[in-house]
């Protein structure tokens, strides 16, 4: 009940000023995107040829797929998911603490609420512009040919607010920069190696495979493979959708609520 | 009631063991350029952060122009101009841009916005800073800006916690002049400081504040009546 209340609090709170949150972000990368871009664009690209090409020579093909066909939509996943993750743990926690920003904004009409919603709103659009320069570059050749190739920019803007609500959630706790060195290492590395961006997760040992189930990752990555495949079952995609939903919500609430304990004496 | 701007009732907040205010209760009148001063650890900064939203009391109210701070806090923000003592602009962003974010967390439209900093920018003294990075701006001009920032949104009430603090006599004076205009202007203003000086000149009435209690309000003139000077009372103070 006790939960409900403050889910209720937090929906009624939340308000469009979370978008003047997210321009401010934009108005700042703007001065400084170059070398964050092709961090975000180059190294999923560098992946892509590196195992696609590399790797592929030796793996002809899985499920009947090209091993670079096979990775595009796991590298279109994991790219949006390490862009996120990267913004809204190092870029968020300098603008929560090191930079007083979000002290700054909560002497506005602008609420913790606005700011998670916003900060998680940027953490998606750069999630977006990585996983996007993947497939299209996918897309462009020809590793990505499924009608169902339309529905993946979807799919990527989950993914971004996924790992944007987590990465926001772990940075509420962290003490100091060092502390997501934890985080990437035991979480997004893991998902990264473990959730099906190089290898069907059914080749894993019965034990490691519950496992992956549990990683948010695999869901988004299993959707995205559905999709460019165009072996949908509507059973499972819809049940995969729910699940990171779910997941996004669960982090987003838990995100406002354990800022607010941070920021708010 | 309508007569003031700011109400505060029975204000308790400890944290932990310590009791940083206790039981504070008193009232602001509009256009009133009102003062808080006391020792370090008074509590002077503790209830400027409640009254802006930053630390939330443990019990007692606080009313802001008729509404309640607990349950209309955003309300009340839309008139309210905030100082901190700590300096928090956009590293990032120009000056320029420093105040036209600002004015967008107010809901304000860009052409408002862009006649709005422009006035502020000449008032302040600004201008030629205008596209200056935050980052390559002295001390006094940074203060400056926090309080030019704060002035985005036409607030009816302005806090500030020690405005002034650390900078040298003559941006001091440079504050201060602009500080008074604002209230002949109709401000009304809630300001803290560890200057005693600053007190004298600016202050119409004021509370002072030790170990989360009030130990004197009243008008500057009142208080400083029976005694040579507010220093001399402050020192007695301290040392109790």
């Amino acid at each position: 009940m006790k939960i409900i209340k403050k889910i209720a609090g937090i929906n009624s709170n939340l308000s469009s000023k979370s978008f003047t949150v997210f321009y401010r972000n934009y108005m700042v990368w703007l001065k400084y995107y170059k070398p964050g871009v092709i961090g975000d664009i180059l190294e999923p690209l560098l992946y892509l040829a590196a195992l696609g090409f590399g790797v592929g020579k030796f793996i002809h093909s899985i499920n009947g797929i090209s091993y670079v066909k096979y990775i595009v939509p796991g590298i279109i996943a994991s790219s949006s998911m390490y862009a996120a993750a990267f913004e809204s743990t190092f870029g968020a926690y300098t603008r929560m603490v090191t930079n007083g920003i979000y002290e700054a904004i909560l002497l506005t009409p602008v609420g913790i609420e606005d700011i998670v919603a916003g900060e998680i709103l940027w953490g998606t659009a750069k999630a977006f512009m990585s996983g996007a320069a993947v497939l299209i570059i996918g897309t462009a050749f020809g590793w990505i040919i499924s009608p169902f190739v339309f529905f993946i920019p979807v799919i990527i803007v989950l993914n971004g607010i996924l790992f944007s609500s987590l990465s926001l959630l772990i940075t509420s706790f962290s003490p100091s920069y060092d502390f997501f060195s934890y985080y990437f290492t035991i979480a997004v590395s893991t998902m990264f190696l473990f959730s099906g961006v190089f290898y069907p997760v059914s080749s894993l040992p019965y034990l490691v495979k519950y496992f992956v189930y549990i990683m948010p990752l695999y869901y988004t990555v299993s959707i995205m493979r559905m999709l460019d495949e165009g072996r949908i079952n509507p059973l499972t995609l819809s049940a995969y959708l729910s699940v990171i939903i779910l997941f996004a919500l669960i982090f987003f609430y838990a995100s406002v609520f354990f800022i607010r304990k941070r920021v708010i004496k | 009631m309508e007569n003031y701007i700011l109400n505060v009732k029975d204000l308790t907040k400890n944290f932990g063991r310590l009791k940083a205010l206790n039981n504070l209760t008193f009232n602001i009148k509009y256009g009133d350029f009102f003062g808080l001063i006391g020792p370090n650890g008074a509590g002077k900064s503790t209830l400027l952060k409640i009254l802006y939203g930053i630390v939330i009391p443990d019990s007692g109210f606080v009313g802001i122009e008729g509404l309640n701070l607990k349950y209309d806090y955003k309300k009340i923000k839309y008139n309210l101009g905030i100082v901190p003592q700590d300096d928090n602009l956009d590293e990032d962003l120009s000056v320029y841009e420093n105040l036209l974010i600002y004015s967008m967390y107010f809901g304000m439209h860009r052409k408002e916005s862009m006649k709005k900093s422009a006035e502020i920018l000449f008032f302040f003294d600004l201008e030629d800073k205008k596209y200056s990075k935050v980052a390559d701006l002295s001390g006094g001009l940074r203060r400056r800006l926090m309080i030019a920032r704060a002035l985005i949104n036409n607030p009816s009430l302005i806090i500030l916690d020690e405005p002034t603090s650390g900078l040298d006599p003559e941006y001091r004076q440079n504050i201060w002049g602009r500080l008074k205009t604002l209230n002949e202007k109709g401000v009304t203003i809630l300001m803290s400081t560890h200057y005693m000086e600053e007190a004298e000149k600016l202050f119409k009435n004021m509370i002072i504040l030790n170990h989360g209690n009030i130990v004197m309000s009243g008008a500057v003139n009142d208080i400083t009546l029976n005694k040579k000077s507010l220093e001399e009372i402050f020192l007695d103070i301290a040392k109790n």
